[in-house]
């Protein structure tokens, strides 16, 4: 087959598919095409809904507002310190997920890559953060970061954030294990030191990876009630989730301002996700390993 | 002339709240620095801050800050915070209906406000909810939650049903509505929920049981309450909450149910007429209270407790002052008028029609609540958790009647 | 693999912190497990008084293990369906079928819906009285159901929502995992003129394996500590005849108190969450032993 006749029948990935393929891979991609008809469902009256009147929506859930109305986001937006509440969101998981992030690449790294006593004892230590809901840990914890002079401080949270290593530093470590060493061989014959080594070679090769674990790391903090709510007393640190929780804490009392709410959750996570996607989709093909 | 009324009670209440007889307290100017209170509910965030205003006015020196804590672990939290010694300087507890103020007050937690609170203007019953011992260790909101029999007044008119007035007649307006195609009752089917129908419906089966409840001559297991629940358990056999009523998962989607007109009665707390207003302000409805056969009526239902303050509090003058202040009749007025509860007391007014059409469906008898009796005379104190665990299996069939208040019974006194 | 000490700038920093702050509360609530502490006041060492109530009261045992039951039901639709469909999704993904970009934002966009709103749909879909299912059911003459009020309903339920709404990350870090596969590799199997089914049952299947065995211990330990969908879907009490209980949601309730009425007993509670512990360590333990045959280790 030349190139030039494949070319028709040829993926992203370069293969060639018979016109069976084709059809199978047509009919999967229509199967999953209709299955986000419920995700766009329920996006859609979300947003519609968080543009109706109170009256209008509770006669009328799914149908279209009869008057475009803002004044649920009015409520929202316009209660108090949004733009506070807005910058101690961002702070706290920016930072939280930047620290996890590298904090767990680096701990998965060190066991992925050296042979030390303990390793399979710290493997499953670093597990057990998985395994308790928050709420069983959640009371000691407050002792600590009030014992550490850290409640009610958005760093004391932060550094709770960063601590919350267990799920990325096990996807990482098994990750870290399928790239070839040699990369790594020769720039330490170079005279580089291994945190170099892992700064400099290992995280860039490792993009896709380490983005979808950003991107699933920081949805969590970003849509976290529960600790700010309970470690972050004060108004001055105050998140735009926990804000905005008093509107969807009471759900039946505030429709239209709930979802306006949601809408206004999903913004930031949703342009996230559409700055990190085309890095993910570069991933290895233009990286290290293959130059 | 509403204008002038509010005028007149708020003057009244500024001259009550003045420092009378034996109460000390100091010179509004001498007190200052920052209380923190806690809050257990979203649904209390606007109220507290109306109150905070209006103490400020008294108080202008004193920073007043809230913090919600809205989860079911907010007891847990409190112990943690007030053991650790960063306890918030006023806190709301369920006072003496449940376990968790008198064990704070056990490990000294609570401070003591008997002589440093004014509550001249506390009822008894609901100064019941704040008296351990010898000591006052809440301050008491003059509310009373209650519950009652919401109906969709269009929904009545258009089909020519009308309130009933005797037990009877309830029953049968339950059949006639059934037959018209449409689900008589609202109801989710959680023990809580389905607790707040049964005690009405108790209370309208056997009012004379229902008043033996007050000082426990009438026992949790009685041959009333039983045949109460059973004829529940027939209602809900007959499709009077709905023909699957077992996935209506929440008292939101009960509320949704008759918000959205698709019942045409929702029997549930009395506090729940904010939040149907809030979600539904077109609706038109009213409230009523189940009659008995001979046509009288009762509210099941207490007052509601309030704030306690925290024996480790660093700005104790601060503290106490805000306490005093809730009990004045201005404070417990706000509480009441913004939260558009039912008010127990004649001083109050409701603020809401509906708050007022509950108060008066009720022909001024309370009754104590069943479940009420079960954390307080329980000898296990493991009661109201058996109930709160088997009491849907009666519906579901997995428990007749009787094995279920057999089971009650094992754990009273 | 390399044997010296630098390993250590690697880990210590991630030691320190997490230890202070994950690892320490949770060893604190374990020990509490052991007491018989309310949360207030002294606390007393009763041995192992917790764990025998635990396995011999007679209400609290068969609630406990029909929730363990549950748990592990759970835990074989995660491993029957949940995981291979995220697999599958991502694969397709990858081998960018039609439309691949357009499906991998919305598989992944249910994922940070909030849980509120889930529920609000679940009641809007689902209610008997208000749901459009019965509404729709009743005007096609058909017989309309309780769902999550139906025992036989409930927990099929529940795994289609956990499906629609949790799938997400998993799709996305099986995704990046193929994202990561050398193109060398991919470019060496279509020059050799591999068939797709050949090329995913011997270069990407093997490659991914060690990646799929992370995502299923995580997947493992998820299933056991499930706690936000029964919750919101069943209640706290655990649905009806107890359909949708699980271990978390006996822990809250007896650690908590349910409603705000209850009295509460971390004690208790924490004897709960070390007996799961236990049962979380001893499934991925012996998980781990099995995938690890099948591990690509180079």
């Amino acid at each position: 087959m030349s190139k030039n006749k494949s070319a028709d029948f040829t993926t992203g990935n370069g293969e060639v598919l018979s016109t069976s393929g084709k059809l199978i891979r047509w009919i999967c991609s229509i199967v999953l095409i209709i299955y986000s008809f419920i995700t766009i469902f329920v996006l859609a009256i979300t947003v519609m809904d968080s543009l109706k009147t109170q009256t209008d929506l509770v006669t009328n859930f799914v149908g279209l507002p009869k008057a475009v109305s803002f004044s649920s986001y009015a409520a929202v937006l316009g209660g108090g310190e949004f733009l506070r509440y807005f910058k101690n969101s961002v702070i706290l998981t920016v930072c939280g997920t930047a620290g996890c992030i590298i904090l767990s690449a680096m701990a998965a790294y060190g066991i992925a890559r050296y042979k030390f006593k303990g390793k399979s004892f710290l493997t499953g230590y670093f597990m057990i953060g998985m395994m308790v809901p928050v709420q069983v840990s959640i009371l000691p914890l407050f002792i600590i970061l009030r014992n550490l002079g850290l409640l009610n401080k958005l760093l004391g949270l932060i550094l709770v954030y960063i601590s919350g290593i267990s799920m990325s530093c096990l996807i990482f470590q098994k990750f870290f294990r399928t790239i070839p060493t040699a990369l790594e061989e020769s720039a330490r014959l170079d005279g580089c030191h291994d945190l170099t080594v892992f700064f400099k070679i290992i995280l860039p090769i490792t993009k896709p990876v380490i983005f979808t674990m950003a991107l699933i790391t920081a949805i969590g903090e970003w849509n976290d009630f529960y600790m700010p709510m309970v470690l972050l007393g004060n108004k001055n640190v105050t998140t735009l989730t926990l804000a905005i929780y008093r509107y969807i804490g009471q759900f039946t009392r505030y429709m239209s301002e709930s979802m306006a709410a949601v809408v206004i959750t999903l913004i930031p996570i949703i342009a996230i996700y559409f700055a990190f996607s085309s890095q993910i989709v570069e991933g290895l093909t233009g990286g290290a390993v293959k130059g | 002339m509403k204008r002038k009324l509010i005028t007149m009670i708020l003057t009244s209440a500024l001259v009550l709240s003045l420092p009378i007889g034996g109460t000390v307290t100091l010179a509004a100017e001498d007190v200052s620095g920052t209380i923190v209170i806690w809050e257990h509910d979203y649904s209390f965030e606007d109220s507290l801050t109306e109150l905070v205003a209006a103490f400020n006015e008294e108080y202008p020196d004193v920073s007043v800050e809230y913090e919600i804590k809205a989860d079911g672990d907010y007891y847990s939290l409190l112990q943690t915070a007030i053991q650790s010694g960063s306890g918030p300087d006023l806190f709301w507890t369920n006072g003496t209906a449940t376990t968790n103020m008198p064990d704070l007050v056990s490990n000294s937690a609570c401070e003591d406000l008997t002589d440093k609170v004014d509550f001249s203007f506390i009822s008894d019953s609901a100064m019941d909810l704040a008296k351990i011992d010898d000591g006052i260790y809440s301050v008491p909101w003059m509310t009373l939650d209650t519950r009652t029999v919401f109906y969709n007044k269009d929904m009545f008119e258009e089909n020519g049903w009308t309130v009933p007035t005797t037990f009877d007649e309830f029953e049968k307006l339950l059949a006639t509505i059934k037959e018209a195609g449409i689900t008589p009752i609202s109801l989710a089917h959680d023990s809580w929920s389905a607790l707040f129908a049964f005690e009405p419906i108790l209370a309208g089966y056997s009012p004379e049981y229902s008043a033996g409840l007050q000082d426990y001559t009438s026992k949790a297991d009685g041959q009333e309450a039983r045949e109460a629940l059973q004829k529940m358990v027939d209602w809900a056999e007959a499709g009077y909450f709905g023909d699957n009523w077992t996935g209506v998962i929440d008292n939101q989607a009960q509320i949704l149910a008759f918000t959205t007109g698709s019942t045409a009665m929702n029997i549930a707390g009395s506090w729940d007429a904010a939040t149907i207003s809030f979600n539904n302000p077109g609706l038109n409805y009213g409230a009523f209270a189940i009659p008995s056969e001979d046509g009288t009526t009762g509210l099941v239902g207490t007052a509601a407790n309030g704030f306690s303050v925290n024996a480790a509090s660093e700005n104790m003058d601060a503290a106490i002052a805000f306490a005093n202040f809730c009990a004045s009749k201005e404070a417990q007025t706000i509480w009441v008028q913004s939260l558009g509860a039912v008010s127990g007391s004649e001083e109050i007014e409701a603020s809401t029609d509906i708050a007022k059409e509950i108060s008066e469906s009720g022909s001024g008898t309370t009754y104590r609540s069943w479940q009420n009796v079960l954390s307080s005379y329980s000898s296990t104190g493991q009661a109201s958790t058996v109930w709160d665990a088997d009491f849907m299996k009666v519906f579901d069939g997995t428990l007749t009647v009787d094995e279920f208040m057999d089971e009650i019974a094992a754990e009273m006194e | 693999m390399k044997k010296n000490r630098n390993y250590l700038f690697f880990i210590t920093p991630a030691f320190i912190l997490y230890t202070i702050f994950v690892a320490l509360p949770i060893v604190i609530v374990m020990f509490l497990g052991f007491t018989d502490w309310s949360g207030m006041g002294e606390i007393h060492l009763v041995g192992i008084k917790n764990f025998v109530t635990i396995f011999t009261d007679k209400r609290f045992a068969p609630e406990f293990f029909n929730a363990l039951k549950n748990n592990l039901k759970y835990l074989l639709c995660v491993w029957l369906i949940i995981t291979p469909f995220q697999y599958l999704v991502a694969y397709l993904l990858f081998i960018k079928i039609p439309a691949h970009k357009y499906i991998k934002f919305m598989v992944f966009l249910p994922y940070v819906i909030s849980t509120t709103i889930v529920s609000f749909f679940a009641t809007l879909i689902f209610n008997p009285n208000i749901g459009f299912l019965n509404n729709f059911l009743g005007k096609i003459g058909m017989a309309s159901g309780a769902w999550f009020g139906d025992p036989k309903w409930a927990f099929k339920l529940l795994i289609l929502l956990i499906l629609w709404q949790g799938s997400g990350s998993g799709i996305m870090i099986f995704y990046s995992n193929f994202m990561d596969i050398s193109s060398d590799v991919m470019e060496a199997s279509r020059i050799d003129g591999c068939t797709e089914w050949q090329r995913f049952l011997h270069i990407l299947l093997p490659l991914s394996l060690p990646s799929c065995a992370s995502n299923i211990t995580m997947s493992t330990i998820w299933a056991l500590a499930i706690f936000d969908m029964p919750f919101i879907l069943g209640g706290i009490n655990g649905g009806i005849n107890g359909t949708l209980d699980f271990a978390n949601l006996v822990f809250y309730r007896y650690t908590f108190g349910s409603g705000l009425n209850g009295k509460s007993d971390l004690g208790f509670g924490a004897a709960i969450v070390l007996i799961m512990f236990i049962v979380m360590m001893a499934v991925t333990l012996l998980q781990n032993k099995l995938l690890s045959k099948f591990e690509y280790d180079n």
